[in-house]
């Protein structure tokens, strides 16, 4: 028993004094076939916290190009966000914190209407940042950190 | 009366054993010790006594502050161009961390802000060769205007231990 209580001390002092576990980066796609790979992730996962890459709407998978409006474009980099997120193993209320840059800040209020359709919960902190310009000719890129659990109960 | 003694004995050290435990879930509802603060030394656009840190580490996650290109330490100016500017706002990222006694692929979470979106490839080539295992999450993102006619600012979080073994 005395090693027993012993060992359950020291595993208190454990979560300190340890390194926490590698990371789980999971891989971004969108590579040419033959030709470098992203030089990102499409997230890092370490501890319960999932770190977000940026993701942008320059492609609509409807059409293959930019979206046509900032509302069209709030769907696809949003959809974005929420794939890299679910196939994470993580929920949109999971997310703590986000960042959206904006190639043109007139966007605001139609990225908003969009952009909340997408939690359940209580939102996100977040910035909206108008941004010199966005890789693509994007409306909006997009990148966030989630916490396992975070989502409201 | 031995054999209840014991029993009594081992009931005791089973309450020891479970306050021990219930300790162990105690750091997760306290407060975090205070975060370390590593000092800048600034640059030739903040000075010596700049308005940030370089880092500061809180419970194994380091945050690095935006360094970047604006005072190249071979000229003392911005750098002469975007591809010398990558090399060295990466070289100013790789201090910061390693300064804070992390590795770079402890980086988890990365912003490069670029004056010039033309520079993602040449930025990219010179990004890769500062890692070995699978690389961070990321943004790209054409900032404005960077401070010192910068062509690059980077900021990220780094996780101890967070590098593949």
């Amino acid at each position: 028993m005395k090693t027993a209580i012993i060992a359950a001390i020291a595993l208190c002092a454990l979560p300190v004094a340890a390194l926490a576990a590698p990371a789980r980066h999971i891989p971004a796609g969108g590579g040419t076939p033959g030709g470098p790979q992203p030089a990102f992730s499409a997230a890092v996962e370490s501890d319960g916290t999932l770190y977000i890459s940026g993701t942008t709407d320059g492609r609509d998978p409807d059409t293959g190009k930019l979206p046509v409006d900032a509302a069209t474009g709030a769907k696809v980099v949003m959809n974005n966000i929420k794939k890299v997120v679910e196939d994470a193993g993580y929920t949109m209320d999971d997310v703590v914190w986000l960042q959206i840059f904006t190639s043109d800040l007139k966007y605001y209020a139609d990225f908003n209407a969009v952009y909340r359709t997408y939690f359940k919960g209580p939102l996100p902190a977040r910035a909206f940042i108008g941004a010199g310009s966005l890789l693509g000719g994007a409306h909006f890129e997009v990148m966030g950190i989630a916490k396992k659990g975070a989502a409201a109960r | 009366m031995i054999a209840a003694n014991k029993s009594k004995g081992t009931f005791t050290m089973k309450i020891f054993a479970l306050a021990a435990i219930a300790l162990c879930a105690l750091p997760a509802v306290t407060l975090a010790a205070p975060a370390k603060h590593n000092p800048s030394t600034g640059t030739r656009v903040s000075g010596t006594s700049p308005a940030y840190s370089a880092s500061v580490d809180m419970d194994g996650t380091l945050y690095v502050s935006g360094v970047s290109d604006n005072t190249d330490p071979a000229t003392g100016k911005t750098s002469a161009n975007a591809a010398i500017g990558a090399k060295v706002v990466m070289d100013n990222v790789k201090h910061a961390v390693e300064t804070a006694g992390y590795s770079m692929d402890d980086l988890v979470w990365v912003q490069i802000f670029a004056t010039d979106l033309n520079s993602y490839a040449d930025f990219n080539a010179a990004y890769r060769t500062y890692f070995k295992g699978p690389l961070p999450a990321r943004a790209f993102i054409g900032a404005g205007s960077l401070l010192g006619g910068a062509h690059y600012e980077v900021m990220a979080i780094a996780r101890k231990g967070a590098a593949a073994k």
